[in-house]
């Protein structure tokens, strides 16, 4: 604390507007090693990377896991328990195969590419959104600020499977892909906004905007190149975190189908397949649920250990 | 005091108005004719057609469709379904299963969640607080439906402890464990959100000036700790509140609950738009008076909030 007000009375005093350079910028890189520190000194970080890591490979290269195409089903091969051979295509089953035939295996891997790739549009669109709606209405205020904040609350205002049921209906005979994306965003985009918004408000009476505005700096230059900067990292915690939300989210619209339908190789459908199966076959239930379960924690880990990370109260102690 | 209640009644109409716009919107601007689909192959004529329109009103142009439906809504009807039975005579049957399913999840997050949470909060550092912080965060994780499952799976069939579905009987007994599946995810963030707002709040500077006059250690939790650590706590189970209307949808479908997110989804799977945006707009209302609730206990609580801008 103390160091703070040393630095804000030599900032009055514009012949050491040198030494107050010096100090912020040793001061900033040494809050970005104790992150890295902190970081890598946190086991649930490192176990989490090293998870989605190999979930990355697996959806990248889902063939250098398994060679049996997850869509072609057998019905001859069906329902068969775990490590079996197939009498007819000769293949080996490592966990069965589903009630059609399908290796569960094989959809298990390529369910991956599905998962990751829906948490990550998603994140990615919706943090966009949020980013940019949050930081005009926090950085320019007034009437901007109200409109924004009064459309961020209407959408707040409906829970995610609600809304994302609604607009699915109408969306009925769109791309299964797509349409889930795209209804995600929509709905999901608003925690990203407010928190973006609140962020960019405290970094604006930061004194080194203060002071590059007294140095004549344009407005949106320092809202690029000062304000965005500084402001973003919490949304970087959350958004690893809401990629966790949306996965399972993703998975809980094929269960009420009104999401992905059986022409996308996903766990969400395929777990809502299951529950037809439920007491004569529980694992196929179990399976793609576990995986599930497995990539949402991880998300939920790494998000939570940078929030840790990047936040110097919780650092501190 | 009163001036903030209606300040933040009136703030809360826009939103109301334009959430339930955007629902009523997203049902009722799909493609297609909804009264030639019900018909099929036996439609009457063109003019008889026409009737059938105005009575839903499908006749008029959408805003009014909207104003109209919003007027009826105010005054407590809901519409009817296409196939002539009123909503608000489903939503009646089934919403008080809801409320009930609704009132013991909120009850398990408020005694498991804040009692956790204080526990960990106050023993921070603990072999204790850091398993509790892994546990939470590996509940949270798990998908609603996917516990339901496996919870139905093991305790109602394998082992035959509780009543693997609901049905119609909404004891106690029936409910708790769908309650609990329900309250699951919540009671783990708000176990955090406690414990987080506990700790913080131990290092505050009134709290070292309370110690240092000689209050005792009970009193100073109690009195200094606990009641501004609430506020936060207090603020997320209003806002959880729409996670746990979605989470009761799924909840209630795989434990066969009468209730009315049970109707919702029977509704999506026979595609009756004019269930599905009533149910949905219900739910989106409850949310905002709810919020609206919570909002003035959070002045109740904080001072700053009323007296601040």
């Amino acid at each position: 604390m103390e160091n703070k007000h040393f630095v804000a009375d030599f900032a009055n005093n514009l012949d050491e507007v040198d030494a107050v350079t010096i100090h912020s910028s040793a001061k900033s890189v040494s809050a970005f090693s104790k992150t890295i520190y902190s970081l890598v000194h946190n086991p649930l970080f490192i176990v989490s990377s090293l998870i989605l890591f190999l979930l990355l490979i697996i959806a990248v290269f889902p063939g250098l896991f398994t060679q049996i195409d997850p869509t072609r089903c057998v019905i001859r091969e069906a329902s068969l328990p775990i490590g079996t051979n197939g009498e007819y295509t000769k293949s080996f089953h490592l966990l069965g195969t589903t009630g059609l035939g399908c290796d569960e295996f094989a959809r298990i891997i390529y369910g991956a590419r599905t998962s990751l790739l829906v948490g990550f549009f998603v994140m990615v669109i919706s943090t966009s959104i949020g980013c940019v709606l949050g930081a005009i209405a926090g950085y320019f205020g007034g009437i901007l600020d109200s409109i924004i904040s009064r459309i961020t609350d209407v959408f707040f205002a409906i829970p995610l499977i609600l809304g994302a049921v609604a607009l699915l209906q109408l969306l009925k005979d769109a791309d299964p892909f797509w349409k889930v994306v795209l209804t995600l965003s929509i709905f999901g985009w608003t925690s990203s906004a407010r928190l973006m918004r609140s962020s960019v408000m405290e970094t604006k009476t930061q004194e080194y905007v203060t002071s590059v505005r007294a140095l004549g700096m344009e407005k949106l230059t320092i809202l690029f190149k000062h304000v965005i900067p500084n402001a973003i990292s919490p949304i970087i915690a959350i958004a690893m975190i809401s990629m966790s939300v949306y996965i399972v989210a993703d998975s809980a619209l094929s269960f009420l189908g009104v999401g992905m339908n059986s022409s996308v190789v996903s766990w969400g459908v395929d777990i809502a397949n299951a529950q037809t199966t439920l007491q004569s076959n529980p694992g196929l239930l179990l399976y793609p649920s576990i995986a599930l379960a497995i990539t949402a924690l991880s998300f939920m880990f790494l998000g939570d250990s940078i929030n840790d990370a990047i936040d110097p109260k919780k650092r501190r102690r | 005091m009163v001036k903030y209640i209606l300040k933040r009644c009136l703030q809360a109409l826009p939103v109301l108005f334009g959430a339930t716009f955007l629902v009523y919107g997203l049902v009722f601007l799909q493609p297609g004719d909804p009264i030639r689909a019900l018909c099929g192959q036996h439609c009457p004529n063109e003019a008889g057609l026409d009737i059938i329109r105005a009575r839903y009103n499908l006749d008029k142009p959408f805003i009014l469709q909207y104003l109209l439906y919003m007027k009826n809504l105010l005054l407590g009807d809901f519409g009817t379904t296409f196939s002539g039975r009123s909503v608000s005579d489903i939503i009646a049957t089934s919403m008080p299963n809801t409320i009930h399913l609704g009132l013991i999840a909120i009850a398990f997050e408020i005694i498991l969640g804040v009692g956790i949470g204080i526990i960990v909060g106050i023993r921070r550092g603990s072999f204790f607080d850091s398993s509790i912080l892994v546990i939470t965060l590996i509940l949270i994780s798990i998908p609603t439906f996917v516990l339901g499952f496996v919870c139905q799976l093991v305790f109602g069939m394998n082992l035959g402890i509780v009543p693997p579905t609901v049905g119609s009987s909404t004891d106690f007994e029936h409910m708790y464990m769908p309650a609990l599946i329900l309250a699951t995810g919540s009671i783990a963030s708000i176990c955090r959100l406690t414990r987080n707002s506990i700790q913080d709040n131990s290092y505050a500077d009134h709290v070292r000036t309370s110690y240092a006059k000689g209050l005792p250690r009970y009193q100073v939790t109690l009195r200094h700790i606990f009641r501004n650590s609430m506020i936060p706590v207090v603020t997320y189970i209003g806002a959880d509140l729409g996670a746990l209307m979605g989470g009761a949808v799924l909840t209630e479908t795989i434990f066969n609950i009468q209730g009315i997110g049970n109707q919702l989804y029977a509704a999506i799977q026979r595609g009756e738009g004019t269930t599905v945006v009533s149910i949905i707009t219900l739910f989106v209302i409850i949310f905002v008076v709810t919020n609206i609730v919570v909002d003035i206990l959070y002045a109740v609580l904080d001072p700053r909030i009323r007296y601040g801008k």
